[in-house]
Formats: structure tokens, C-alpha cells, sequence
């Protein structure tokens, strides 16, 4: 665990967190302008508690699909220089954009991530990480349709919500099949069952192929 | 320099300086593949810096993702379907309340007695405990939230009708509230088949269905619609079939023209005639 300026581990009140810079947004622990990042309400922060790259670093230009709350994406404000928000459903982006009152680098974007030519005006090219999190089936056309943002050099961390492509097939089917049709236009670097704190729940961290 | 496709970008023909002409640029520009668009807007003029650039986007697209969620939000249908829910936390509140007035007053009277002659005997009482006066405070609760219940259905009532004149006539405006509030919102009703709104509130026994642990549900919510619930149980899944069939064509007048057509109606009178004279109705 190398502490860098972009997110760190720190003890606030006896218990160590992981902590972003910024201010607070849903009532977290902080200590010196530090707040914690918790892994149980964010997959992300789950994955980083758990030593994975997810290519989230100081100055980077990210694409967030299923912005939800925010509460993931106020984290990631705090670390990247610019973060396109783009949340489907009209009552998570009221609370995404109190989030973004108090962070001007998220660009909040009411549009469905399934129709990117519906945002590809707004959004500029050659991004450096495309999250995904979006309960919604289809889950891996919209890594596939999205992959036109990123830069040649980017990276993709996509969870996958078995749930919400079928409740009735196994989970590990439907992962499976995924990163079989992911495959085709990315590199699979890394794949991370998040059981402990989200049931079902697949994250994959990925490059895009030329 | 090359500006190919810039006539597409978010900034491109709106008006200077206006965050309002901006903003309409994001909620319904588009455009295929994204480009560099921070160096294109310093590029062509449009502003002399990327902090520049960014605070403009900023400003526009905050200003777009508000206005195009309170107008997603602020629809007729999405207020009515937050007024059904609420008398339906309304009645199942004063159920629950009603059985603790009940047995509350039980234990306290030591008599087995319906809830009003309950009251009269310990309001005739010389001695009162100091229960007596929260044991009245709870039934004055439950007054008021009847009253309010009732208020609300008035209201679902008399605004129904303007919101699906034809789902609500073949329906009735509480079940028609109902299955918009299920659905999510009008326009969402409209583009469900027919088979969904017949199963619509009974998402639990259709998925242990679908996990193959199950029969499939025959009817939801429209349950409670007479042609179902006064049809036969060996006739109620044909006859759920047909109301739902008939109330999505009504959902679908209503969401994409708005104007009743009594004619629908009468089509499904004729088909439930049929339906249930084939025998078995009781």
C-alpha cells in the first residue's frame, strides 16, 4: 500500500479508511480535509481496498456511467481532473447534482448510457477510464458502444450485476459469457468476485484492443 | 487544424454567452464519435482556455441535467402515482394501528368487546388511568388518517379521468393509479405488452415462476377489477387475459392521443359477455 497524493489510507478514530480529498458528501469520517471512502457503499472503493489498479490516478479524465448518488463519483472528483457523470433516471441525479454544487470538475449528464451518440457532442475523446457500474441488461454493449471514448492507453473497470441481466441463470454463466463477448474488443486484466459487500457481482478491470 | 465534425460539438451555433441556448445543445445535440472537443473550443475562438472551457460545461450542463429531470419528474402521472402510494401506506398504517388500538384496549378493559363499545365503557369510567388519555390520542390518529385516506381517494378520483380518460374508465381510477404507480409512469405503461400489465404486482409469484418453482401468476393487481374478481376462478385467467389486453390499448390511447373513445369499452363488455357465458359463471 504506497500512500500517493491521489487516495491513501488513514486513521481516523482508531480504524484505518481509505480517503479521498474533498469535501463531505454523505456524512463519512474525516480527518484534515481527508474522507473515507467506504467500501461497502462503493464497488470501486471496494476494488482499491483490495490492492487492485483500476487506472484511477491524479489528473486523469474519466467517464462515469451509472453515476447513481454520486457517492462514487464525489471520490472519484476528488482524485481525477474531470469527471463526466452520465445517470439515467431523474431522482439519483438530484443527488448527483448536489454533489456536483460542491465539485465543478463533474459534468452531470441526465442521458442513457446504452445511446452514447445521445452525449458523443459533450463528451470529449481519448479519456483515460471508463467506469461503469449500470443496473441494466445489456451490461457489456455498453462497454463495447462506449469504447469510443477512451484513449488507446485507457482503461475500462466495468462491474457486471448479474441480477440485472437475468435473476434466474446462474451468476457465474452470465459472467462467464460476458467477458467472453467483452473480450472481443478488450483485454482483460483482472476480474474480481466483490462477495463481501456486493452479492453477485463482477468486477473486471480492462484495456481497450486497437 | 482539423475541425471535421465540429459543427456537432455541444458549443457550435448557440448563442454567445447564453448557458440557456447551451444547455438545450446538451439535452438534444448528438452526434457519433466524440472529439477533442476542450482543444476544438480553443481552437475555433469560443473560449481562450480549458479551465474556461470546463467552467462553461460545467455551468450548461448542471443547468440541462436539472431542467431535464424536473421536467421527467414533474409530470401529472408521476404526482398521482406518489398519491396513490401513499394511501395505500395510509391504509396499511391504520390496519396495523387498528389491531394494536384493539388489543391494547382489550388487555386495558380486560373484556373481549369490538373497539367503539370498548371506548364507551372506559370513557364512562370515573377512574381513569393515565393510559386512558394515550389509548384515546391513538383512535383520534386513526380518525385522521381515515379521513385523509378518504380526501386522497377523492382526489385519485377526480383527477384520473384527466390524466387516462380511457384507463380509467374501463379500470376504475384507483386501479388505473395503481397500475401507473407499478409501471413506473404512463408513458412506461403504454410500452409494456399486454402479459406484463396482467401480472403487474405479482412480480413474486411470476419470478418463483420463472425459477420454474411455480405456476405462472394468471392476474396481478387487476385482481381486484370485477370482471375478475366476479368471473369464475376457472374462467379468471382468460378473463384476466382480455382485460389486460384491452387496458394496454387503453393505456396506449391515453399516453399517445389522450382523448377517450368509449368504443374500446364496449369491446371488452362484449368479450367478457362471451367469456363468461361460456359457462362455469357464478
Amino acid at each position: 500500500m504506497t500512500p500517493s497524493v491521489d487516495y491513501q489510507y488513514l486513521n481516523i478514530r482508531g480504524k484505518t479508511h481509505l480517503v479521498t480529498k474533498g469535501p463531505p458528501v454523505y456524512g463519512e469520517s474525516t480527518k484534515n480535509g481527508w474522507r473515507a471512502w467506504d467500501p461497502s457503499r462503493s464497488k470501486l472503493g471496494s476494488v482499491i481496498t483490495q490492492d487492485i489498479d483500476v487506472g484511477l490516478s491524479k489528473n486523469v479524465k474519466v467517464l462515469y456511467l451509472g453515476a447513481a448518488n454520486g457517492t462514487t463519483v464525489s471520490h472519484v472528483a476528488d482524485v481525477a481532473s474531470i469527471v463526466y457523470a452520465v445517470e439515467f433516471s431523474p431522482q439519483p441525479m438530484r443527488d448527483l447534482l448536489n454533489v456536483a454544487r460542491s465539485r465543478t470538475n463533474i459534468i452531470p449528464l441526465l442521458k442513457d448510457a446504452r445511446r452514447p451518440e445521445t452525449y458523443s457532442h459533450v463528451v470529449e475523446s481519448n479519456l483515460d477510464l471508463l467506469i461503469q457500474d449500470v443496473a441494466t441488461r445489456g451490461q457489456v454493449k455498453i462497454a463495447l458502444e462506449n469504447k469510443r471514448f477512451l484513449s488507446p492507453t485507457g482503461k475500462l473497470f466495468l462491474v457486471i450485476k448479474a441480477r440485472s441481466e437475468n435473476v434466474v441463470t446462474h451468476p457465474g454463466l452470465i459472467f462467464k459469457s460476458y467477458i467472453e463477448d467483452l473480450s472481443q474488443e478488450y483485454a482483460i486484466l483482472k476480474t474480481k468476485k466483490l462477495t463481501s459487500y456486493h452479492k453477485d457481482h463482477l468486477a473486471i478491470v480492462a484495456e481497450p484492443l486497437p | 487544424m482539423d475541425h471535421e465534425g465540429i459543427e456537432s460539438a455541444w458549443f457550435y451555433q448557440t448563442i454567445p454567452e447564453s448557458t440557456l441556448s447551451e444547455s438545450l445543445e446538451i439535452e438534444e445535440g448528438s452526434c457519433i464519435s466524440p472529439r477533442s472537443w476542450p482543444s476544438m473550443a480553443i481552437e475555433c475562438g469560443y473560449v481562450s482556455t480549458a479551465e474556461e472551457y470546463y467552467s462553461r460545461l460545467y455551468d450548461s450542463a448542471f443547468q440541462a441535467a436539472q431542467k431535464s429531470a424536473s421536467d421527467l419528474t414533474q409530470t401529472p402521472d408521476r404526482q398521482i402515482s406518489h398519491a396513490i402510494r401513499t394511501m395505500d401506506d395510509y391504509s396499511r398504517i391504520e390496519n396495523e394501528l387498528t389491531v394494536r388500538l384493539s388489543e391494547w384496549l382489550g388487555d386495558y378493559t380486560g373484556l373481549s368487546q369490538d373497539i367503539s363499545n370498548s371506548l364507551e365503557t372506559i370513557s364512562t369510567q370515573s377512574h381513569h388511568s393515565h393510559f386512558h388519555a394515550h389509548i384515546f390520542s391513538l383512535h383520534n390518529q386513526l380518525n385522521s388518517l381515515s379521513i385523509e385516506r378518504e380526501k386522497l381517494a377523492l382526489f385519485i378520483e377526480s383527477e384520473m379521468p384527466h390524466i387516462a380518460p380511457n384507463l380509467t374508465q374501463m379500470a376504475g381510477p384507483l386501479l388505473a393509479a395503481r397500475l401507473i404507480s407499478i409501471a413506473g409512469s404512463l408513458e412506461k405503461l403504454a410500452k409494456k405488452p399486454s402479459g406484463t400489465l396482467q401480472v403487474l404486482g405479482a412480480e413474486n409469484a411470476l419470478f418463483a415462476h420463472l425459477r420454474g418453482r411455480a405456476t405462472s401468476p394468471k392476474h396481478g393487481v387487476i385482481y381486484t377489477h370485477e370482471y375478475i374478481s366476479k368471473t369464475h376462478p376457472s374462467l379468471r385467467g382468460k378473463a384476466a387475459r382480455a382485460l389486460s389486453g384491452k387496458l394496454s390499448i387503453a393505456a396506449r390511447v391515453d399516453y399517445y392521443s389522450g382523448t377517450l373513445n368509449p368504443e374500446l369499452h364496449s369491446d371488452l363488455l362484449k368479450k367478457m359477455d362471451q367469456i363468461r357465458s361460456r359457462g362455469g359463471n357464478k
